[in-house]
């Protein structure tokens, strides 16, 4: 007899990508909004500031459209979680009640031979009594299937629900196409294989299906810079060398790529990235340095913020100047990224290791590789785990 | 329309958070570490679709931001209306 299965899925978990997800639109949102501002509100002083105002572009399109397919996405995987928490009880409740529905079965069984054994007839009260129990307990454990079952289909309904929301979100004209998609599976697919090179001193087939899978990432690669600007050609040169000369691989790559990159949260990234990830990541950290070293040098006298002298207008009374409120602000933003971090680490705490794992793959901005250890494989099931 | 100076240092300030976004979006995390939570249902794989298909405006994206930021050190002060005032920060809003 095989007992009902638990319902897979942790209520919690989906309502801490939620919030996540949620909160990496804002920032998105955020983001898009100073651009707007900038872009549309803003006068420049000199040529350098309307360069950069020219530049700003099309960026806030681009980040707005990002930002609503995190925000939106946020409300139907609450409503989810919320069905899921309830039927996972449902769930809880009825594997129980069967699994004890089954230990009385089990049991009177057990009372029903030993009666029999004693040369108790079926027609014995006590014999009428024993199945009497034991067909109540069999009823009971077929009320529970059937809520269990009634369970399964609600949550898979809600499932479903969530799910096509979720597809109609990712429909907005940022989504990879096909073609990308294709040449992306094909390099990491090749380089994959490309990685058997290393094993050729074993095994020469290896190392000639390697040489082979390698040659085949490596115009994928080519494709990639070529069609979408992503990558370089000294990348691709070098995997189109290592290919020739069969001594290549994705060990080998990573060897000579890898150099763990910590993000200003103090978070570290050591593995996971390609080529083009470290590059772009690499100018962000570049601009950061140059930001941070350009505001080093700059002091800011304390009323530089009054109104400019060209355009007219009173400054407004409220406190401190602009480059006090600036600095407050940025130590603000620093707090309450400080007190967030706080609050999600409480939170991977309090739902043990498992969401600990969660927070491993981040899925927000904020939470991305936040912590080290690898997710449990996925285990493609149906929702009765059977 | 009144206009008032702004100063370069929060145009410095939203340069560095707009680096932070960009960082933020090229380390992107793999959205099928989440899965687990999800259940085994059609939720997880059109999370994954959502927040892990779009790779490639993802990249440009940040791109973008990361020469924004940068172009930041050399924009300097700018003027700036407040017909909506200066009651937000210009440093990336709340994060």
């Amino acid at each position: 007899m095989i007992g009902l299965p638990p319902v897979p899925g942790s209520a919690p978990g989906v309502r801490a990508v939620a919030d996540a997800v949620e909160a990496t639109g804002q920032r998105l949102a955020a983001a898009c909004a100073d651009l707007v501002r900038l872009r549309d509100g803003a006068v420049w002083d000199g040529p350098a500031g309307s360069a950069f105002a020219a530049r700003i572009g099309e960026v806030p399109g681009l980040l707005d459209r990002a930002a609503r397919r995190h925000r939106a996405a946020a409300p139907p995987l609450r409503e989810y979680a919320d069905v899921l928490e309830a039927e996972q009880a449902v769930a809880g409740r009825c594997v129980e009640e069967h699994a004890e529905a089954h230990r009385t079965v089990v049991v009177l069984e057990d009372r029903a031979y030993a009666l029999a054994a004693a040369g108790r007839d079926e027609s014995s009260p006590e014999l009428l009594l024993v199945r009497a129990l034991q067909r109540e307990a069999t009823a009971a454990m077929v009320t529970a299937e059937a809520r269990h079952r009634g369970a399964l289909h609600r949550l898979e309904a809600a499932d479903r629900r969530c799910a096509a929301v979720l597809r109609a979100l990712a429909d907005d004209g940022l989504a990879d196409g096909a073609v990308y998609r294709g040449l992306r599976a094909t390099s990491r697919a090749g380089h994959g294989v490309g990685a058997l090179a290393a094993f050729g001193r074993w095994a020469p087939s290896l190392s000639a299906l390697g040489v082979v899978g390698d040659a085949a990432g490596t115009v994928a690669d080519t494709g990639l810079l070529v069609g979408y600007g992503e990558g370089r050609w000294a990348d691709v040169a070098a995997g189109a060398g290592l290919a020739a000369t069969g001594f290549a691989g994705d060990s080998l790559r990573a060897g000579a790529t890898t150099g763990a990159v910590r993000r200003a949260d103090g978070t570290v990234v050591a593995a996971g990235l390609t080529a083009q990830e470290r590059l772009v990541a690499g100018m962000a950290a570049t601009a950061r340095r140059r930001i941070a070293a350009t505001r080093a040098r700059f002091t800011v006298p304390p009323d530089r913020g009054t109104a400019s002298a060209l355009l007219g207008g009173p400054a407004p009374r409220v406190p401190g100047s602009v480059a006090e409120r600036a600095r407050g602000a940025v130590r603000s933003a620093a707090r309450a990224r400080l007190d967030r971090v706080r609050g999600e680490l409480s939170l991977v705490s309090a739902g043990g290791p498992s969401t600990a794992r969660m927070y491993a793959g981040g899925v927000a901005l904020q939470a991305a590789a936040r912590a080290a250890p690898h997710a449990p494989p996925v285990r493609e099931r149906g929702w009765g785990g059977r | 329309m009144t206009t008032y100076r702004v100063d370069a240092e929060t145009v410095l300030a939203t340069g560095a958070a707009l680096a932070d976004v960009a960082e933020s979006l090229a380390l992107t995390g793999d959205p099928a570490a989440d899965r687990w939570a999800l259940g085994p249902g059609a939720v997880g794989p059109a999370l994954e679709e959502l927040l892990g298909g779009w790779r490639h405006a993802r990249l440009v994206l940040a791109e973008s931001l990361a020469g924004l930021a940068d172009a930041t050190v050399d924009a300097g002060g700018l003027y700036l209306d407040t017909e909506a005032g200066l009651s937000r920060s210009l440093g990336g809003g709340p994060r």
